[in-house]
């Protein structure tokens, strides 16, 4: 079997198994392969003193289970301490939980004020056009050109201002998720 | 020899092997086989759990175009060492406990 091939079957028995760990194994068996055949031996028989990969995934795999079920008996003391704590943790979250959702309100009302005032120029253009027809009808021609000019500023302002106000919402929108996220994230850390 | 003592006196071997000098895993083997049955796929297992126990670390040094790891001994390996020696001789006065009268009688 080439090394390529045996180290491939390895991986494939390992799996299910940490990622770090596999690459860490595949790396050691790697390496002795190749000292072997720097010593002069064939790839062939370098790969085969090493035994059926399932074998060897067995045996580590035998090691990390060991380890899993140490780490997972956690001492009384350590437990008595999380409890006691949870006297100042479990406060001190929930006024990070609120400051979170408050900060995260605050911005969308930040939204909301710029799509007010976009409203608010749009209705500036309208009332615009509504001065240039009524000068129209009523022969005040001098007014035409001021009610033109404020047509052109307010409506290009409020395009302008449609778009920012768009790309804030999606902002405030993409930041809430990473918030939850977030959130989640460090719940299932801590469970 | 009864797994658990094999698996004891084997950490401890590999200690041994890299007590004086950074070694890597083909050549601890070597080492080991003149005096201990150990083979390559028995040593990673080992080397896993005495990382683990920060007995020893692990060096990637560069060796001819490729990586090499290298096994570095800790102070606290350094010292599991010394703690063998230490029961090796509580061994040898149970030994002799388990054995006196053998001569006499046989």
């Amino acid at each position: 079997m080439t090394k390529k091939k045996y180290l491939r079957q390895l991986k494939w028995q390992l799996r299910g198994m940490p990622k770090d760990e596999i690459r860490d194994t595949l790396d050691y068996y790697d390496e002795l392969i190749r000292e072997h055949m720097d010593e002069g031996m064939s790839e062939e028989d370098a790969v085969a003193r090493l035994g059926e990969p399932k074998e060897i995934a067995k045996v580590t795999r035998d090691e990390t289970d060991d380890k899993k079920k140490k780490r997972r008996a956690r001492p009384g003391w350590q437990i008595a301490l999380i409890w006691i704590g949870s006297v100042i943790w479990i406060p001190l979250l929930i006024v990070a939980l609120v400051l979170t959702f408050v900060f995260y309100i605050v911005l969308w009302v930040m939204v909301l004020v710029l799509a007010v005032v976009d409203l608010a120029l749009l209705i500036s253009a309208l009332a615009c056009i509504a001065g240039i027809v009524l000068a129209i009808r009523y022969g005040a021609f001098q007014m035409i050109p001021l009610f033109v000019g404020g047509v052109l500023l307010t409506a290009g302002l409020s395009v302008l201002l449609f778009f920012g106000t768009l790309a804030a919402a999606k902002g405030v929108v993409k930041l809430g998720g990473s918030i939850i996220r977030g959130i989640g994230k460090a719940f299932t850390k801590e469970g | 020899m009864d797994i658990q003592l094999k698996r004891g006196l084997l950490d401890v071997c590999v200690l041994s092997a890299i007590r004086y000098e950074d070694s890597y895993g083909y050549k601890i083997v070597k080492d080991m086989q003149p005096y201990v049955a150990v083979s390559e796929s028995t040593l990673y297992p080992i080397l896993r759990r005495l990382e683990q126990q920060k007995l020893l670390e692990v060096r990637s040094l560069e060796f001819q175009g490729r990586l090499r790891k290298y096994y570095h001994i800790t102070q606290a390996g350094l010292d599991r060492i010394e703690a063998f020696r230490d029961d090796w001789k509580e061994l040898e006065a149970i030994n002799a406990f388990i054995t006196r009268g053998e001569r006499a009688t046989g």
